[in-house]
């Protein structure tokens, strides 16, 4: 048989189980021509062989073996690898597997001894780097806790600070005594090294307390309740020095005055950096990725490769799937990355199980995994082994008492269909994922050729993007929101435009989203502050009054320096802050309240209103509300939208509205087109209206017409202006 | 004469496949060759009553990306829960895989080894705890693979213990 001198040729020994009906082994027996390894271990005589004798280890595959032959327990299928001394005392590895074709029942038994040297480094210098690791982090344990001992003993004893401060000046661990609050009594050389901070003002680090408890909570959330009751805390993480990023180890201990109070707080650092980054090294050196044990990137390149020379070579075809875990960031930050790094490791071994021994599976890293799929059949239903796929990531994960699902968006390239080169595979492959992402993710997408098109528009976008703020191609508009009282001021929204001289108007729809994505909204979020804010200026300049709206993406407001660089542009400017409002969106809000928060604060500090954009549209709780320093909020337009012909549409904008107003917060409509909107809106309450009813977006001039209006009409209602029945009813009661 | 097999198991780099070696082939080396999977040995022991030809499963240390195919243990009929002296995490992945063996494999007779009992000035394992071991039953051994102590003696003691459950 063909087939046979195949595995004789890949060193696979195959040998047929003949079962009773009982499901036990009767007998063995070895298929064609052993493979030369073998004749080590089978005697040369016979062909029905004691399988268990010779290789033991099988014995206990056996079970799993059968399961796989009935029940198709496909993670049962293979045995892991074991050792085996030969006759000649030569060592093999070996792996059996269970086979099952025209309902004969096969184990092949491969051998892994050429390539296991490789494998066996992988692991050895793994394990050789975690037992260093090990004996360096009890070192330092033993010195964290001695030093404390010695601290503790020496202000408890009310020693001289002198001597303390010899102690702790003494110290290579970096110390620092501070008040429970925080502020420093003793900080030594060493820490100040860490956080590279100069001897002459060493009080600066009055917030390293605050600094390392933040740090620390994302993944130790107990330490504030450790330290404020006067427990001891040690653990790991990361930490910021001047920018740089550093995995600190920090041990807490408190001094305790007569009546247990917390007299002091003992604060031992060790800057365990180095070692972790050794961790990562090794990663580097080999083909494997540590965490899920899966051939990493480099590796998969190469077996790609030789993959589309093989099948060039024979005509032959193949798939390349990939696979990117749908929103795994925030699961990661959610989990924090020991429970990040454990899920990766879990959905490689049911991703590794679900797939045919010629197949190849990598991770990519990250949250990306690649597949390459035989095809050696037209026939192989490739939705089919993506569905598999999916359903294996579906699964939950029990982590930390949790469990957690998590979704995966699939793409498709078949060789040489879809792609001739390894590159344009992966490209075809990537950008099929990534329209299964678009699609709304937790599916899978061939790739067809129309995606590229898409893949184009993206792209040109970026590009022409890059060059769109150098060449003044962005202009700003304005539209009104228009007060429903009396007001001598006006309120606008900046909104940009993109007029390109070859591709014409291209909304904002399509390129906001995309400089989120690649960093330029910086960029453009910066020229709209600075555009906005003069043309402010020189409305202001000629006295008109007036609140300028602009929109700030979640990309902004992530940078920690956001607020410095509003007040630069408006002191630049000379622009008064209350002439600014800054929009953020809900969503923006949500992604991280505390820090967010934070940032308004500051911003507000200094005069800067803050508005709330598409409020009611994601989050169901209001409860946050209250704690958002927000000055006014934006009804999202949907709601808006269904007005006044839906009755939910109408509770919900009247309790938004008095939700809004008992929050002392006023409210925009935005979206308002027509007169029964603008009845409705009057009536429950709404304090600005922004939409078509009353204005498009503005150029600058048609702006300046209508603040002249109101500078010489003073008390102008627009509200009169237009009649409205609702406002002469109400007039008339 | 009967068989029996036992398994070591315990985390990386604690000794076992240097128990393994100094029991079947007297000899002992200071460099760390890490075990993938599993190897089997062989060796016979003589208790009072008979003699029994021991299968050795020496298995790959357990780390954090590692863990022990259930099939391994399958018809085991005892165990050493391995632990080096001088690192006490590795206590810690003892009493968890004990746990979890027990509720594989039922009452198993099985007994710890803390080994490396050489390196007395690096010992860092807590009497304390040792000693609630024992008192909950635990049948505790000091090895040292190196000058060869109570390595003998561990596996003439795990297959009495096995033949007389
Ligand atoms: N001093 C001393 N060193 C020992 C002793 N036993 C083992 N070692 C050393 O500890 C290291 C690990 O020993 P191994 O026997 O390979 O450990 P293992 O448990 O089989 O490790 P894995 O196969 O990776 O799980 C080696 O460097 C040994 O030389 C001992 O009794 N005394
Ligand atoms: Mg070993």
């Amino acid at each position: 048989m063909i087939t046979e001198s195949i595995f004789r040729e890949l060193g696979i020994l195959l040998i047929r189980v003949d079962l009773t009906t009982d499901n036990a082994v009767s007998e063995y027996h070895h298929i064609g021509e052993p493979p030369s390894w073998a004749e080590d271990f089978l005697p040369s005589e016979s062909k029905t062989i004691p399988l268990t004798d010779i290789f033991p280890f099988i014995e206990s595959f056996i079970p799993d073996a059968i399961a796989c032959w009935n029940d198709n327990a496909a993670e049962k299928c293979q045995s892991g690898v074991w050792t085996e001394v030969a006759a000649s005392s030569v060592q093999y590895q070996l792996e059996a597997q269970a086979l099952k074709t025209d309902n004969q029942y096969i184990i092949a038994i491969t051998n892994l001894t050429p390539t296991y040297q490789l494998r066996q480094h992988v692991y050895q210098k793994a394990r050789e780097i975690a037992l260093a690791n090990e004996k360096l982090k009890l070192q330092l344990n033993q010195r964290q806790r001695q030093l404390q001992t010695l601290i503790e003993k020496t202000i408890s004893e009310r020693q001289s600070e002198e001597e303390l401060n010899d102690v702790v000046k003494g110290s290579a661990s970096a110390v620092m005594i501070c008040k429970p609050d925080g502020g420093v009594e003793i900080i030594n050389q060493a820490l100040m090294d860490i956080y590279s901070v100069s001897h002459e003002n060493p009080l600066q680090h009055r917030s390293l307390l605050a600094q390392w408890l933040k740090e620390a909570e994302s993944i130790h959330p107990e330490i504030h309740r450790v330290v404020d009751s006067g427990g001891y805390w040690e653990g790991e993480f990361e930490s910021e020095s001047n920018g740089e990023s550093k995995w600190i180890r920090l041990a807490i201990g408190p001094v305790l005055d007569n009546d247990g109070g917390i007299e002091h707080l003992v604060c031992i650092a060790n800057d365990m950096s180095e070692l972790r980054k050794s961790n990562r090294e090794i990663e580097k050196l080999t083909d494997y990725d540590l965490t899920t044990q899966l051939p990493n990137r480099r590796h998969f390149w190469k077996q790609l490769t030789k993959h589309l020379d093989n099948c060039i070579r024979h005509k032959s075809s193949f798939a390349l799937i990939y696979i990117d875990i749908d929103q795994f960031k925030r699961i990661n930050e959610g989990l924090g990355h020991h429970g990040g790094d454990f899920l990766l490791a879990t959905l490689a071994s049911r991703l590794s199980r679900s797939v045919k021994r010629d197949d190849f599976i990598a991770h990519l890293g990250g949250d990306e995994f690649a597949l390459i799929i035989n095809m050696a059949r037209e026939d192989i239903d490739l939705g089919k082994i993506a569905y598999r796929l999916m359903e294996k990531i579906n699964k939950p994960t029990l982590i930390e008492e949790q469990n957690v699902s998590v979704s995966a968006s699939v793409g498709i390239a078949i060789h040489p269909r879809d792609g001739r080169d390894a590159t344009s595979l992966m490209k075809n492959a990537d950008l099929a994922m990534y329209h299964a992402k678009e699609m709304g993710r937790n599916q899978f997408q061939l790739y067809a050729p129309h995606l590229g098109q898409h893949f184009m528009g993206r792209l040109k976008v970026e590009n022409l993007l890059r060059q769109a703020i150098n060449q003044g191609q962005f202009r700003l508009e304005y539209q009104p929101q228009i007060c429903t009282g009396k007001n001598p001021y006006l309120r606008m929204e900046a909104l940009i435009r993109w007029d390109h001289p070859e591709e014409g108007v291209i909304p904002p729809g399509q390129f906001i989203p995309i400089a989120e994505e690649n960093g330029l909204i910086i960029d453009i979020g910066r020229w709209v502050l600075e555009t906005a804010c003069r043309q402010a200026k020189e409305y202001a300049d000629t006295g008109l009054d007036l609140v300028m709206s602009v929109n700030v993406s979640a990309f902004q407001l992530k940078d920690i320096h956001f607020p410095a660089t509003v007040i630069e542009v408006l002191s630049e400017i000379g622009l008064p802050a209350k002439y600014l409002e800054l929009e953020i969106t809900e969503t923006t809000v949500m992604q991280d309240l505390d820090k967010v928060i934070n940032i308004l604060r500051e911003l507000k500090k200094h005069g800067i209103s803050i508005a709330l954009d598409d409020f009611g549209s994601g989050f169901s709780s209001l409860n946050y509300l209250k704690n958002l320093p927000v000055d006014n909020l934006k009804l999202d337009r949907s709601f808006i939208h269904e007005l006044p012909y839906s009755d939910e549409g109408k509770t919900i904008t009247a309790s938004l509205i008095k939700l809004a107003h008992d929050l002392n917060m006023k409210v925009i409509a935005e979206g308002v087109e027509n007169n029964q909107q603008l009845d409705l809106l009057l009536e429950q309450g709404c304090d600005y209206i922004q939409g078509y009813f009353f204005y498009y977006p503005l150029d600058p001039q048609k702006i300046r017409d209508i603040l002249t209006m109101l500078k010489a009409q003073p008390n102008y209602s627009w509200i009169e202006s237009v009649s409205t029945t609702t406002l002469a009813n109400k007039r008339q009661n | 004469m009967i068989a029996k097999k036992i398994c070591l198991i315990g985390s990386f780099a604690v000794g076992k496949t240097s128990l393994v070696r100094r029991f079947v082939e007297s000899i002992f080396s200071e460099k760390y060759q890490t075990t993938i999977g599993v190897k089997i040995d062989k060796k016979i022991v003589q208790i009072p009553s008979q003699d029994v030809q021991l299968m050795i499963w020496d298995m790959e240390g357990r780390d954090e990306f590692s863990q022990h195919r259930t099939s391994y243990f399958r018809g085991a009929a005892g165990y050493f829960l391995v632990i080096d002296s001088t690192r006490p995490e590795t206590l810690e992945v003892a009493l968890e895989t004990q746990e979890e063996l027990q509720g594989q494999l039922g009452e198993l007779p099985f007994i710890a080894l803390i080994t490396k009992r050489d390196l007395t000035e690096q010992r860092r394992l807590d009497p304390h705890r040792l000693a609630t071991m024992e008192e909950s039953g635990w049948e505790i051994l000091e090895t040292s693979a190196k000058t060869g102590i109570n390595v003998e003696r561990a596996f003439q003691r795990l297959a009495e213990k096995i033949l007389d459950s």
